[in-house]
């Protein structure tokens, strides 16, 4: 059934035709076509990540298989025995990271440090730039570790003493063993650097016996105190304290 | 040249169809778009614009309009018409319109008539028939806007929206018996008011 009057609706047809702006036009079109253009794109995201799955299935399917693949990974699963380091000095202050050099990446690293009069430099390594690699063997790792050692103390050798303030002013940036570069001046003071921040009460009374023997000069009692103390600290290196003992002693 | 889906070209397809077409992006999904619009874009536009009687906010709530329906493409039913689908966003949005503008929807159509119902015909001379068939219309649609709220609302939606009075009824929420008596009252008051000012 028709409701509308034909006389008002001819009259009413006739009248106003107003059609929106051309502007409006074109934004609302532009805007259909945006959303028409980004909705494709969503809808091809499952398949996407499909495709992305059967593409990395197989690559680790062929990692899991490949036996060589499969030690290396057991290996680098077990844990890596803490190298006994002759040189690397356990370090005082939680701050400074004494790492020993544990891989072939560590060596190069040491291999860039170039020490000259006061200042120390440490070239950026270019495997530091690189942040992750393949995960060496601890087998490889344990070869590169001696041998870094040995390396180090070669570099050792060579290099000239350096000034404490230098020292005090960039401690950030000293590598591993940093400690062994550091000669101070005072026995107390070498003292303060390598002992250990907690102590049990039997190494809290050697470490109180070896300061006040020094303090009088007891040098042959401190130097026995010092091997009871090598003895409860493996960990720390007590050479530089030692070779000061025996430096003040023959004085 | 003519694209064709199903055998027909896509200008020949429904509005339902098209927007279909256009909400599950198939091949002509732009094109099924823009021929969707250009059959809409005027009454939609001549909705809003007579409903809140102020071109500038009609501009902008007739983008906002079209804007949501491309936006809620996904969500169009096409067991439904797009035309009463259409006009209830647009519905939607004009009470939206008013609550902003701190009035009812139902008192906003009580605001006066706007300027652009005030234009001048030109300058040039118009046949006196054709002049004065323009002047009835004028004075149609200036009394188109001073129906009261509900009457005008139908108004508008069954002869710019070409909707039927059950269309109407469903956007509006109303029994069509409601619909039907208020187009009858509007109808007669249009007819009053022509007579007075003719």
């Amino acid at each position: 059934m028709n409701h509308k009057d034909p006389h008002i609706d001819q009259l009413y047809q006739k009248g106003d035709k107003t059609q929106p702006p051309k502007s409006i036009d074109d934004a609302i079109l532009a805007h259909a076509e945006q959303a028409h253009q980004s909705t494709r794109l969503g809808r091809l995201r499952p398949w996407l990540a499909a495709a992305s799955v059967l593409f990395a299935l197989p690559i680790l399917w062929l990692m899991l298989e490949q036996p060589e693949l499969q030690q290396v990974r057991q290996e680098s699963l077990q844990p890596e025995p803490i190298p006994s380091a002759p040189v690397s000095n356990h370090s005082p202050k939680p701050d400074v990271k004494s790492k020993p050099a544990t891989s072939a990446e560590d060596r190069n690293a040491q291999d860039k440090i170039t020490v000259t009069g006061s200042r120390i430099k440490r070239q950026e390594s270019e495997s530091d730039m690189a942040g992750l690699e393949a995960p060496i063997t601890a087998a490889k790792s344990r070869a590169a570790t001696k041998e870094a050692h040995q390396e180090f103390s070669e570099l050792k050798a060579e290099q000239e003493p350096l000034a404490e303030d230098s020292l005090q002013s960039a401690p950030a940036i000293l590598p591993v063993n940093n400690q062994m570069q550091q000669i101070p001046k005072s026995i107390t003071d070498l003292i303060e650097r390598i002992k250990p921040e907690k102590l049990t009460e039997t190494e809290q009374t050697l470490w109180q016996d070896l300061e006040q023997q020094i303090a009088h000069q007891q040098w042959q009692k401190s130097q026995k105190t010092l091997q009871q103390l090598k003895e409860t600290h493996p960990e720390i290196n007590f050479d530089p304290l030692q070779l000061k003992l025996k430096q003040l002693s023959s004085d | 040249m003519l694209k064709r889906v199903h055998g027909k070209t896509i200008s020949q397809q429904s509005d339902e169809q098209l927007m279909v077409m256009y909400a599950n992006n198939t091949h002509h999904a732009q094109r099924a778009f823009a021929v969707l619009y250009e059959r809409h874009k005027g009454p939609l536009y001549r909705f809003v614009l007579k409903s809140i009687n102020n071109e500038t906010q009609a501009d902008e709530l007739f983008q906002d309009l079209w804007f949501r329906i491309i936006q809620h493409k996904d969500n169009f039913n096409a067991k439904q018409t797009f035309t009463t689908w259409a006009y209830t966003i647009a519905r939607r949005l004009l009470i939206d319109y008013y609550r902003k503008q701190g009035k009812r929807y139902e008192q906003a159509f009580d605001e006066s008539i706007s300027e652009h119902h005030h234009e001048t015909t030109g300058h040039y001379q118009l046949p006196e028939q054709a002049l004065q068939q323009k002047r009835h219309a004028k004075a149609l649609h200036k009394a188109v806007t001073e129906l009261p709220p509900d009457q005008r609302e139908v108004f508008l939606l069954f002869h710019e929206g070409d909707l039927t009075l059950q269309q109407i009824a469903e956007i509006t929420h109303q029994p069509k018996e409601r619909i039907k008596s208020r187009y009858r009252y509007a109808l007669k008051k249009l007819k009053n008011t022509l007579q007075v000012l003719l």
